[in-house]
C-alpha cells in the first residue's frame, strides 16, 4: 500500500515537474520566437525583391530572392575601410583594457598592497563620478587624440567594473597555491603569469566578451571624437546609411543610382546584417563562459 | 669661369623650381567641414574640379551633429569653413565670438553681395554684422497630393481642380471599388499624421492658408498664421469629415511619411500627400500593376476664398557658412564662394562636363551615366548656392532616375502658375519664435489630430486656439508683423 501511495505521489510529482518543464520551454519558445521574429524579419527584407519590400508584404518569408542589397553593401568600400576600423578598435581595446584591468585586479587583490584602500576609492570615485562629456571631450583634445581611433579605446580602456570582477575573482584564488609556488622559486611576474592567469580563464573570457561587444559597438565617441570619414566605425557608418534613407529631402534616392531596382529599406537591412553577423557568429563560442564568469569572483567563500 | 658656371647652375635650379613655387603659393587650403555623409570626400571628383577651377585644396572633414560642431568652436579648433543648417545657433555661435564677422570682405564684393536679397543677408547677420555666407535652397516644388491616373480613368474623372471635385474624388474612389482590391482595402486618401501641422500642399492652400496652420500669409491687415484665418476652423473641419466619412486613412494619426509611401506602393490607396524624393512608390507600384500610374493634382481653389490655388515651393535659407574665430583665411573662404558662384566655373562645378557627365535637351538639363555618378555627391563641397540659378541645374539630379525625373517634372509643371515661397522662409530668427516653437508645435501636433479624430474636440477649436494664442503664439504673430512691417 506504501508503496503504491509512494508511486502515485511520484508520479503526481512527475506530472507537475512535467507541467513546470512544458510551460518553461513554452515561455522559452515565446522568447525566441519573439527574439527571432525581428531578425528573420531582417533577413527576408534584405533579400527580398523591392516590389515586395517596398510594399510592405514580407514578414518572414522573402520573396523574388535578390542578393542585390548585400553586393551593394559589400562592394563599398567606406563600408570595408569602417570593418577595418572597427577590427582595430575591437582587437586593440580588447587586448589593452584586459591587460589593464587583469595587472589593476590583480594587485588590488593582494591584501599587502600599500595605498590598496586609497586606490580602491579613487577608481570606484572614477566609476561613480564621471567628468562629463565636455570636459572629457576637451580632455581627448589636450591629449591630441581628436581624430585618432585611440580615441575610441584609451579613454574606456580601464574599466572599474571589469577590474572589480577580476579583483575579486583572484581574492578567492587560495593563497595556498602561491605560497607553494613562492616556495618553489617562482617570482611575483612567474606566479601572476604562470598561476594566477591560467586559473582566471573563465572571468578573462567574460571581460574579453564585455569588451568585444563594446568595441565592436563604439558609437558615440565614433562620432564625437571623428570628423574623418576614414576613421568612421561600422556602427557610426551604419547610423549614417540609416539616417539617410529615412531622410525625406531624398539624399539616399539622389545618391543611389547605382543600387537602383533596390528598396532602400533593403539596403538599411542588409548593412544591419552585415554589421551584426561577425558578432552573431563569435558570440556562441565565448557565451558558455559568460554565465559562469558573471558569478565567479561575486561570492566569497 | 667656374663662378659663372656654378651661378648658371643656381640660377636654372631656381627658374625650374619657380613655376612649382607659384603653383603652391596659389593654393589655398581650406579645412572645410559640413555634416557627415556615405562617401569618400578625399577622393571626389568635385574635390578635384575646385582644385583645377579655383585653385582650392578643399581639406574635408564631416561632423555628426551641431553638439559637435559647437564643441569645436568652444574649443577654438582650427578649421576654416564650417557649413551648418541649423539657424538657432548663429546668434549663440556670434555672441560668443566663436565665428568671424564677414561683414566688411562680403561688403567689398558688391556682385557677390547682390547675389542674395537683403532679406537673406539678413537672415545671416547678427545685430546688424554679417556673420555668415548663406546657401539658398532650390526654387522648386517637391511636395504634393499625387492621384492614381487609372483610378480616375476608370471612375470617369478628371484631375481635380476644386476642393469640392477633390472630395467627389475620393467618394467615388469609396464607392466605384476602381482596384479590385474591395472597398475595406481602398483608402481614397493618405497622409501622415504624426508631427503634422495637416500640410497638404495644394490643398491647405484653397483655404486660404499658407502650407501649414502656422504659416502665414499676407493680408491686408499685415501677415495672418492659419489659426487667425477663417479657412483654418474651416479646413480642420474639412479634415474631419473625411476621416469620419472613411475618406481619410484610418491610420491618418498613426501613419509616418514611409508608412503612406507603403501604401502607395502596395496600391491600396487613391491619393496621398506624396513627396517627389519618394519615387520608388511609383516604382513599385507599377512593378505590381504596369496599368497603375500617379500623377500631381495641381493647386486647388475654394469659393469664397482669396490667396488660394497656390503650391509652396522651396527656398529662402538652406544652409550657411561660418568662418570660426581661430581661421585666418576669412578672405580665402569668401573668395571661395565668389569663385565658386562665378558663371565661368559655376556649371562645370555643379554638372562636370557637357557631353560627358550631363546634356542638355529641349533646355532641360539630364544626366549621362554612369558618368554623373562621378558628380554624385559634389554638393557636399557646395560652400554657398543661390536657389534661383541652381534650380535649373539641379534637374539633373532629380532625372537620375525615371521615376523621380517623371514625378518632379509632372509637379513641377505647376509651378509658374501656382509656386509661391512662404513668407515664413525670408525671415529672420525671431526671438519670440524660437522662444516659443516648441510648446506651439506640441499643441498643434496633439491638438490638430485629435480635432480630425473627434467632433468633441473639433468643437473646441475656439477654445484651443485662445490657449495657442496664450502660450506664445500672439507675441509671435507680433513679431512677425513688426519684422514685415519694417521689411516691406
Amino acid at each position: 500500500m506504501i508503496s503504491a501511495a509512494r508511486r502515485q505521489n511520484a508520479i503526481r510529482m512527475d506530472r507537475s515537474e512535467k507541467t513546470v518543464k512544458l510551460l518553461s520551454y513554452c515561455l522559452l519558445i515565446l522568447a525566441l520566437v519573439v527574439t527571432l521574429f525581428p531578425m528573420l524579419n531582417l533577413v527576408a527584407k534584405s533579400i527580398s525583391g523591392q516590389r515586395y519590400v517596398a510594399a510592405g508584404k514580407i514578414t518572414i518569408i522573402p520573396h523574388d530572392i535578390s542578393f542585390g542589397a548585400y553586393r551593394y553593401v559589400l562592394t563599398a568600400s567606406r563600408f570595408w575601410l569602417a570593418m577595418k576600423n572597427t577590427l582595430f578598435v575591437t582587437i586593440m581595446g580588447t587586448l589593452i583594457s584586459v591587460a589593464v584591468c587583469t595587472l589593476a585586479g590583480y594587485a588590488l587583490s593582494k591584501q599587502r598592497l600599500p595605498g590598496r584602500r586609497w586606490l580602491m576609492l579613487m577608481f570606484m570615485f572614477a566609476m561613480l563620478f564621471s567628468g562629463g562629456m565636455i570636459p572629457t571631450y576637451l580632455l581627448i583634445k589636450e591629449l591630441g587624440l581628436l581624430n585618432s581611433l585611440w580615441s575610441m579605446i584609451l579613454p574606456g580602456a580601464f574599466s572599474t567594473y571589469n577590474m572589480l570582477l577580476l579583483k575579486n575573482y583572484f581574492e578567492g584564488l587560495p593563497a595556498e597555491i602561491e605560497e607553494s609556488a613562492h616556495i618553489d622559486g617562482a617570482n611575483y611576474v612567474q606566479i601572476f603569469l604562470r598561476i594566477a592567469l591560467p586559473l582566471a580563464t573563465p572571468v578573462l573570457a567574460t571581460i574579453t566578451l564585455f569588451c568585444i561587444v563594446s568595441g565592436w559597438n563604439a558609437y558615440f565617441s565614433a562620432k564625437l571624437y571623428i570628423t574623418k570619414q576614414e576613421l568612421l566605425t561600422l556602427q557610426a557608418y551604419l547610423a549614417g546609411i540609416i539616417f539617410e534613407s529615412a531622410d525625406p529631402t531624398g539624399s539616399f534616392q539622389l545618391s543611389a543610382n547605382n543600387a537602383s531596382g533596390l528598396a532602400k529599406q533593403s539596403v538599411v537591412d542588409a548593412t544591419v546584417v552585415c554589421t551584426m553577423l561577425p558578432v552573431v557568429v563569435f558570440y556562441p563560442f565565448l557565451q558558455r563562459f559568460l554565465v559562469s564568469g558573471m558569478v565567479l569572483g561575486s561570492v566569497k567563500g | 669661369m667656374k663662378k659663372f658656371a656654378t651661378l648658371f647652375l643656381v640660377l636654372c635650379l631656381l627658374l625650374t623650381a619657380l613655376p612649382a613655387a607659384l603653383a603652391e603659393g596659389d593654393a589655398v587650403d581650406i579645412r572645410y567641414m559640413y555634416t557627415d555623409d556615405s562617401f569618400d570626400p578625399n577622393t571626389d571628383l568635385t574635390r578635384t574640379l575646385i582644385q583645377e577651377e579655383l585653385g582650392v585644396n578643399i581639406i574635408p572633414e564631416m561632423y555628426a551633429s551641431t553638439d559637435q560642431v559647437t564643441l569645436i568652436l568652444a574649443s577654438d579648433q582650427e578649421y576654416d569653413a564650417i557649413k551648418i543648417n541649423d539657424t538657432t545657433l548663429l546668434g549663440t555661435y556670434a555672441k560668443a565670438g566663436t565665428i568671424t564677422d564677414l561683414t566688411d570682405i562680403i561688403m567689398a564684393n558688391e556682385t557677390f553681395y547682390n547675389m542674395f536679397p537683403k532679406e537673406v543677408w539678413d537672415m545671416v547677420s547678427v545685430d546688424g554684422r554679417i556673420y555668415a555666407i548663406p546657401e539658398t535652397d532650390t526654387q522648386d516644388i517637391d511636395w504634393g497630393i499625387a492621384v492614381r491616373k487609372d483610378w480616375l480613368d476608370k471612375c470617369g474623372l478628371s484631375l481635380p481642380t476644386t476642393v469640392d471635385e477633390f472630395y467627389n474624388m475620393l467618394v467615388a474612389f469609396s464607392q466605384l471599388n476602381p482596384a479590385d482590391v474591395g472597398a475595406d482595402y481602398i483608402i481614397p486618401f493618405s497622409m501622415s499624421g504624426v508631427n503634422s501641422t495637416l500640410y497638404a500642399n495644394g490643398l491647405i492652400q484653397a483655404f486660404g492658408l499658407g502650407g501649414g496652420m502656422h504659416e502665414f500669409v499676407v493680408t491686408e491687415d499685415g501677415l495672418k498664421n492659419g489659426y487667425q484665418l477663417p479657412g483654418g476652423k474651416e479646413y480642420v473641419t474639412f479634415m474631419n469629415r473625411l476621416y469620419q466619412e472613411g475618406l481619410l486613412d484610418a491610420d491618418f494619426p498613426a501613419n509616418q511619411n514611409s508608412d503612406v509611401v507603403e501604401r502607395v506602393s502596395a496600391g491600396n490607396v487613391g491619393c496621398a500627400v506624396l513627396c517627389v524624393w519618394d519615387s520608388w512608390a511609383r516604382d513599385t507600384l507599377k512593378a505590381n500593376n504596369p496599368d497603375a500610374e500617379l500623377v500631381y493634382i495641381g493647386a486647388l481653389t475654394k469659393e469664397g476664398y482669396e490667396e488660394n490655388g497656390r503650391l509652396a515651393t522651396r527656398g529662402g535659407l538652406k544652409n550657411y557658412l561660418v568662418v570660426p574665430a581661430t581661421s585666418t583665411k576669412a578672405q580665402d573662404v569668401v573668395n571661395y564662394c565668389v569663385g565658386f558662384m562665378d558663371d565661368a566655373h559655376y556649371t562645370r562645378l555643379i554638372l562636370g562636363d557637357k557631353g560627358v557627365h550631363y546634356e542638355v535637351k529641349d533646355g532641360t538639363y539630364y544626366p549621362i551615366f554612369p558618368a554623373f555618378n562621378e558628380m554624385n555627391k559634389g554638393r557636399w563641397f557646395y560652400p554657398t548656392n543661390v536657389g534661383e540659378k541652381y534650380t535649373p541645374l539641379f534637374a539633373v539630379r532629380a532625372h537620375k532616375e525615371e521615376s523621380m525625373g517623371y514625378l518632379w517634372d509632372n509637379l513641377n509643371e505647376y509651378k509658374a502658375a501656382h509656386g509661391y515661397l512662404e513668407i515664413s522662409h525670408l525671415c529672420p530668427l525671431l526671438k519670440e519664435y524660437s522662444d516659443n516653437i516648441g510648446t506651439l508645435t506640441s499643441l498643434s501636433y496633439e491638438y490638430l489630430i485629435k480635432m480630425v479624430l473627434s467632433a468633441d474636440e473639433l468643437a473646441q477649436y475656439d477654445s484651443f486656439v485662445e490657449r495657442w494664442m496664450a502660450a506664445g503664439g500672439e507675441s509671435w504673430i507680433n513679431a512677425m508683423n513688426q519684422w514685415y512691417t519694417s521689411t516691406h
